[in-house]
C-alpha cells in the first residue's frame, strides 16, 4: 500500500510549483482586469473615435456624427 | 430597445443614435429585423471600441450595458455604465440628459434609479413642454 500512495506535502516541489502557478495566474488576471479599466472614456473626455461595420455592409464612423449630440448605446448582444 | 420608440424625436432634434455590440453584422441584422430597429447597429467583434470606452465585461468579450451621450463637439457629457446585463440606463434618463445637452450643453449626472421603465414618448413631450 505504501508503495502506491502519494503524499502531498508542501515540501513536494510539484505542490509548491502548482501553488506558485495559481498565484501567478491570479495576479495576471487581476492585472488584466485593472488594465482594461485604465484609459477609460469618462465625462469630459473626447469620445474615442471608431469606425465599425453596420448591418448593411457599410462603415459608420463616429466622426460622421460630429456637429450634433449623439447617443452611444453599448449592449451585450447575442453573438 | 425602447429607444426605438423615440427615434422620431431623436431625428427631429438632430440627435444621432448608435448602438454597439460584439454581435457580427448578420446577428445584429436579425435583431434589427426582430425588433424593427431603424438606428445603426454597429459590430465590434474584437471589442476594441468596447474596451476603448471601458465598458467591457471584466471576464467575457462582451459589452456591459452602457450609454454615453456626446455633445456636438464629441465630448462625453453623460454616461451610465451597468454592472450587469439587467443594469441598464432608463430610457427616460437618457432622453432627459440628451435634451439637456442639446439645449444648454450642461447636464447633471442622473441618480441611479432602482427599477421601473421610462415611457419614452410621453417623457419627450413632458420634458420638451418644460421649455
Amino acid at each position: 500500500m505504501d508503495s502506491v500512495s502519494v503524499s502531498l506535502t508542501w515540501e513536494d516541489t510539484r505542490v509548491k510549483e502548482f501553488a506558485q502557478g495559481c498565484v501567478r495566474v491570479a495576479v495576471l488576471a487581476g492585472a488584466l482586469v485593472f488594465a482594461t479599466s485604465a484609459g477609460a472614456a469618462r465625462i469630459g473626455d473626447v469620445a474615442p473615435a471608431f469606425e465599425l461595420s453596420d448591418t448593411m455592409d457599410g462603415l459608420v464612423r463616429l466622426a460622421d456624427y460630429a456637429g450634433a449630440p449623439t447617443v452611444l448605446v453599448f449592449y451585450r448582444g447575442f453573438f | 430597445m425602447e429607444l426605438q420608440e423615440s427615434i422620431a424625436d431623436f431625428d427631429a432634434n438632430g440627435i444621432g443614435l448608435l448602438a454597439i455590440s460584439v454581435d457580427p453584422p448578420a446577428t445584429a441584422a436579425r435583431m434589427r429585423d426582430a425588433h424593427g430597429l431603424t438606428y445603426p447597429l454597429l459590430s465590434d467583434p474584437d471589442a476594441a471600441t468596447i474596451v476603448a470606452y471601458d465598458v467591457k465585461h471584466p471576464l467575457l468579450r462582451l459589452a456591459l450595458p452602457a450609454v454615453f451621450v456626446l455633445d456636438s463637439q464629441g465630448v462625453i457629457r453623460w454616461e451610465q455604465i451597468g454592472a450587469h446585463k439587467a443594469d441598464r440606463a432608463l430610457t427616460a434618463d437618457v432622453i432627459a440628459a440628451t435634451l439637456a445637452i442639446a439645449e444648454s450643453g450642461e447636464v447633471e449626472p442622473t441618480p441611479r434609479a432602482v427599477s421601473a421603465t421610462g415611457k419614452s414618448a410621453t417623457t419627450w413631450a413632458r420634458l420638451k413642454g418644460r421649455d
